[in-house]
Formats: C-alpha cells, sequence, structure tokens
C-alpha cells in the first residue's frame, strides 16, 4: 500500500511540477526584465523623482527592489515611489493614461477583465475611496470578493464578512505640484501588452522617451517605442 | 538487509530523487533571477549592501515590506535571523541576482531529505520498502515546489531541516554525552524556531520524543530534564517580548472574520491533507484539475491505516502509533492560523511517519495470522 502511495505522489509530481516550474520560468523573465529595467532608468534619470507604476515582481518587497535597483546609482534619484502593482495578464481592454496638466501630474489606469492591482501587505479592508499616500493622491475603486468557503458561510449565515477586497476598475493617482514639479520619471509596464515604458517627465514641456518597449508576458511582441507624447504633454499608448 | 546495503539503496534512491528534480529544474535554474519578497531580505542581509546582523533580531522582517507607509499595513514582524544569516552566506558566494541565491535551498533539501532518513530508521523498524515509499511520498511533495523555485520561501525548509538535526541529537536511553547531546538539540530548536515561527513546535515535539519511547511508554528518568526543553520557547518569546511588543503581531494572525471562522476553514484544509500534503489552494480558487483527487485519496489511505492499525493494535499495542498521532497532531495544531501547504514539512515527517508505524504494525499482525 505505501509503495502504491509513492506511486501516486510520482503521478501528481510528474504531471504537476513541470507546469509549476514553466510558470516561474516566465516570472523570471519577468522579474529580470523589469529589475534591469530599473537599473537603466534610474541610471540614466536626471528626474529626483521616480514613480514606479504598475510593478509586475516586486509586489510585498517592490519598495526593496527600487532601493536595490538604485544602490550603485543613488546620487540623483532621491525619492523611490511605488504607486501600484499590478496581477493578472495582458488585458486588451485595460488602459493607461499618463497626463501633465498646468500644475500636476495625472496618471490613469483602468485593469483588464483578468487583472487586479495589488496592494500588497496593505489592509485591503481600508482600501476604498481617496487616500493618499507619499504625497500621492489615489482614486480607488473596490469591490468585495468572498472565497469559496465564504460564500458557503454565507448562505448558513449573513453576518459573514467579504474576506477579500478586489481592487479592480479605475485607479487614478495624482501626483500633486510640489513632486512633479523638480522633474519626474514614471516607470512600469502598460497594461494592455505587459510592455515595459519609462518617461522622464521633467519640468521642460517635451518629456522624453528613456527606454524601449518590451514584452514580458508571452503575448504578441509589440512594437518598438510606441510610447507617444502628445501636444498637450500627455502621455499614452498609440491604438 | 545489511546496513551497509540499506544505505547503499538509500543513497541511489536520494540520487535519484535529484536527477529526477533536476530533469525539469535545469532550465529553470539557468534563467532565474530573484522576485517578490525574495528582494527586501537580500536587501537586508547580503554583503554588498552593507548590512546590521543585530537588526535582523531586533526588528525582523518589520520594515522588508512597508510599500506604501501611510497606508494602513498588515504587521510582518517575522524574526528570523538564521535565514538572514543563509543569505549572507550566499552573497559572500556571488553578490549577483542570479541561480546563486538558490544554494542554500537547494543544499537544504538535499539535507533534509537525508536526515528524514535517518530519523525514520531511528524511529521505525526500518523496513526498506516502506521507508523508500515514504521517502519518494516526501520528497516529491508539493510542498517543496516553493522552497525549491525561490530563494526566500527556505525560510520553513531551513526549520524543518534544524528540527529533524535535534530530533536527531537527542540521545538515546544509555548513550554517551547525553547533556552535550541534549545542549547540541537545543541549539538547533533555536535554529529551528529562529528560521520560521512555526517552528515553535518543533522544542515539544523534541520533549515528547525525549521523553516517550518508541513503544509510547514514559520513560520516567527523563522527566525532570524536560524543563529544559522551554528554554528555546523562553529565549523567543523574550525576543519577542523585547524587540516586537508581543509575541502575536504577524499578518497571519489577522483575519477580517475573526478565530472561529479562521478555525473552521483551516481546520477543514488541514484535514484534506494531514497525512501527505497537496496543494488545497488550488481548489479553493477555482483551479480544480481531477489529478487532485489523487491527492485527497492519499490522505484517506493515510486514515484508513491509522484507523485499522489503530482499531487492531495486536500485541503491539497503540503507544507507538499515538506516540506519532500526537507528534502529527501537535505539528499540525500551529498550522490552523496558516495552513498553507508550503508549511507542512514538519507535519508531513509525521504523517509519514505514522504510515510507517501502521503499515508495520498491520503486517505483524497479518504475518502472525
Amino acid at each position: 500500500m505505501l509503495a502504491g502511495l509513492a506511486s501516486a505522489r510520482l503521478v501528481i509530481y510528474l504531471t504537476g511540477f513541470p507546469q509549476t516550474v514553466r510558470q516561474y520560468e516566465a516570472g523570471n523573465r519577468l522579474a529580470r526584465v523589469e529589475y534591469e529595467g530599473l537599473q537603466k532608468a534610474i541610471a540614466t534619470s536626471s528626474a529626483p523623482t521616480l514613480l514606479l507604476v504598475n510593478d509586475r515582481v516586486g509586489l510585498a518587497a517592490s519598495q526593496a527592489m527600487l532601493r536595490m535597483a538604485a544602490w550603485p546609482n543613488n546620487g540623483h534619484v532621491r525619492r523611490l515611489i511605488i504607486v501600484d502593482s499590478l496581477g493578472g495578464q495582458s488585458g486588451p481592454q485595460s488602459s493607461l493614461r499618463v497626463s501633465r496638466g498646468d500644475r500636476e501630474v495625472r496618471i490613469e489606469i483602468v485593469a483588464g477583465q483578468d487583472q487586479r492591482f495589488v496592494f500588497a501587505q496593505v489592509d485591503a479592508s481600508r482600501l476604498r475611496g481617496e487616500l493618499v499616500n507619499q504625497g500621492l493622491h489615489y482614486q480607488i475603486e473596490t469591490v468585495p470578493e468572498y472565497s469559496l468557503a465564504a460564500r458557503v458561510l454565507r448562505r448558513l449565515s449573513k453576518k459573514v464578512q467579504p474576506d477579500q477586497i478586489a481592487i479592480v476598475g479605475r485607479l487614478v493617482v495624482t501626483v500633486p505640484p510640489e513632486i512633479g514639479r523638480s522633474g519626474l520619471q514614471i516607470v512600469g509596464f502598460d497594461p494592455r501588452d505587459m510592455s515595459s515604458f519609462s518617461n522622464d517627465l521633467t519640468r521642460s514641456a517635451h518629456p522624453r522617451l528613456c527606454g524601449p518597449t518590451r514584452p514580458v508576458d508571452g503575448v504578441p511582441s509589440p512594437k518598438e517605442d510606441v510610447l507617444l507624447l502628445s501636444s498637450d504633454s500627455a502621455v499614452t499608448r498609440s491604438p | 538487509m545489511t546496513p551497509r546495503k540499506y544505505w547503499l539503496a538509500v543513497s541511489s534512491l536520494l540520487l535519484a530523487t535529484g536527477l529526477l528534480y533536476s530533469a525539469f529544474l535545469l532550465p529553470y535554474v539557468r534563467t532565474y533571477h530573484i522576485s517578490g519578497d525574495d528582494f527586501a531580505p537580500i536587501l537586508d542581509s547580503a554583503r554588498q549592501y552593507h548590512p546590521h546582523p543585530a537588526l535582523w533580531v531586533t526588528r525582523g522582517f518589520s520594515n522588508y515590506f512597508v510599500n506604501y507607509p501611510d497606508l494602513p499595513q498588515h504587521g510582518t514582524s517575522f524574526c528570523r535571523p538564521v535565514f538572514n544569516a543563509t543569505v549572507w552566506l550566499e552573497s559572500l558566494l556571488s553578490p549577483g541576482t542570479g541561480p546563486l541565491n538558490l544554494t542554500t535551498n537547494f543544499l537544504g533539501i538535499a539535507i533534509t531529505l537525508i536526515l528524514f532518513m535517518f530519523f525514520m530508521r531511528r524511529e521505525t523498524n526500518g523496513r526498506f520498502i516502506f521507508l523508500s515509499s515514504m521517502l519518494i511520498v516526501y520528497a516529491f511533495s508539493a510542498m517543496w515546489y516553493e522552497a525549491l523555485l525561490l530563494s526566500t520561501f527556505r525560510t520553513s525548509l531551513l526549520m524543518v531541516l534544524f528540527a529533524l538535526a535535534a530530533f536527531l541529537l537527542l540521545p538515546p536511553e544509555g548513550a554517551h554525552h547525553q547533556g552535550l547531546r541534549i545542549a547540541l538539540s537545543i541549539l538547533c530548536q533555536l535554529a529551528s524556531l529562529f528560521s520560521h515561527e512555526t517552528g515553535v513546535v518543533t522544542p515539544v515535539i523534541a520533549a515528547l520524543l525525549f521523553a516517550l519511547r518508541r513503544d509510547g511508554r514514559v520513560v520516567r528518568g527523563r522527566l525532570k530534564v524536560l524543563p529544559v526543553f522551554l528554554l528555546p520557547l523562553v529565549c523567543f518569546v523574550t525576543v519577542r517580548l523585547v524587540f516586537y511588543g508581543g509575541v502575536d503581531h504577524a499578518y497571519a494572525l489577522e483575519h477580517e472574520n475573526g478565530w472561529v471562522w479562521k478555525g473552521i476553514t483551516g481546520a477543514s484544509e488541514l484535514l484534506a491533507k494531514a497525512f501527505f500534503p497537496w496543494g488545497t489552494a488550488a481548489v479553493t480558487s477555482g483551479a480544480w484539475r481531477p489529478l487532485m483527487g489523487v491527492g485527497v485519496l492519499m490522505n484517506l489511505v493515510g486514515y484508513a491505516l491509522v484507523a485499522c492499525a489503530y482499531l487492531r493494535p495486536g500485541n503491539a499495542g497503540r503507544g507507538a502509533l499515538l506516540r506519532v498521532l500526537s507528534c502529527l497532531g501537535i505539528a499540525l495544531g500551529v498550522l490552523w492560523i496558516a495552513p498553507s501547504t508550503r508549511l507542512m514539512l514538519l507535519a508531513a515527517v509525521f504523517g509519514a511517519m505514522a504510515a510507517v508505524v501502521a503499515a508495520e504494525q498491520i503486517s505483524r499482525a497479518t504475518d502472525r495470522q
């Protein structure tokens, strides 16, 4: 009987482990792209503040990742700020729009159907409405979610609270003038195709593109340098 | 089977296990790059970032996962200095972000499996077919996957490694250097506890193994030594109280629906994998695959074996089985607040052992008939 258990275990291992490894292997590629991209962006940045938008691999330790990436070049970039992390694969319905008005910079991210914003280690039950973090103003849309077990218990008692809060839909982050005015480097991933981007929004009216885009999650390769700067200094993706 | 042949066969089995893992892991290792949680402990422990080892004890993980300092955070005041030390040691090998960050993980798993076989042989009658089957069941469990693939998830691996070392160091009755072996065992228990908080059960299980013979009878002369096993726990609680303001500050203990709810969901999840861990999270997240039914069946077999041996104990009595089941119960008891498969490394040792003890008891009864 114990030999039978061993055989069953081997069957589970042989059918499950290679698949798991492949998933994590894709994570390795993503981690390399994001980390090396950050290193490059920080090394070439002339702005004192760097914002990481739609972080994909740092998650709970994204601040540490930024600090590691900045370690040899932390003379110029003085503030490293995580805007959000994003889970899921490419979402054609999603969008990212970074626009610069007269005084403030506005980042609007709409998550796709299978995407969700991740604020690792933050108490999700208190993540709703408008919030301020490190000077950035957040407008967050959330929906309560119930796990399988919570749904079962909810049938028995209506007092069961949602055990997960999903931040879906739209996230709007406003960078106030006191942060944006001295220069801003925005790096991250576009939620539509998960290609990385880097933008230096300096005080000048003509922001420049700092790095090429790179596909990271196996989606069809996007065009190179598709990041466009419109005449009103809005930074958007080409359609 | 002579001891020499036995260990030759065990070595071959361990080698085959390593090869079977390598077949899938080699491409992964080639492309490996640290990610997620890995960044924080490396930043605070690796030589090139000028770490302060005292902070590994006094602050632990408190400042590791703070990305949004002005938003309400879950507590992560884990204290795992043994883990930090292994990250520092690895950074002496390579300051990079590549595969050398998995050195401790791979070495740790190899050592743990060797210790597992020593421990199983010591605590059972040592029938090769039983032990080798359980080595396969233990070594290829889904609970290892994260410890193999992610650098930071070595914490529970280090916990079980030091726990097994602590159990093996416990002196048998009449052995030489009893005091020295107990002292070394206590040190290993402390290392287990400071590798991962679930190691809080290590001193309790060690005390149980020390005080009870294999047949489950109490060794009266040893009872007076038992207070020594409180030392690691006292040390842990003192560190927590002095530097962290309490023993319970961890996000696993913060649950929106309270303890009763947590108890129901945690216990039901643990019951489905009590003997042989498998990834139940895939079911609750909706990623159910029919093959997962095999995991459920394996545990049902575990329950059936133990029930059969318990109901028909024969001349051997129930003591041996109860002793192992108590250890399993203690190891599982701490997991009900965090019933993750990856934290079941220690519980799985006793799950496998319970199956061997039950199978030996049943086969003895069958032979007699």
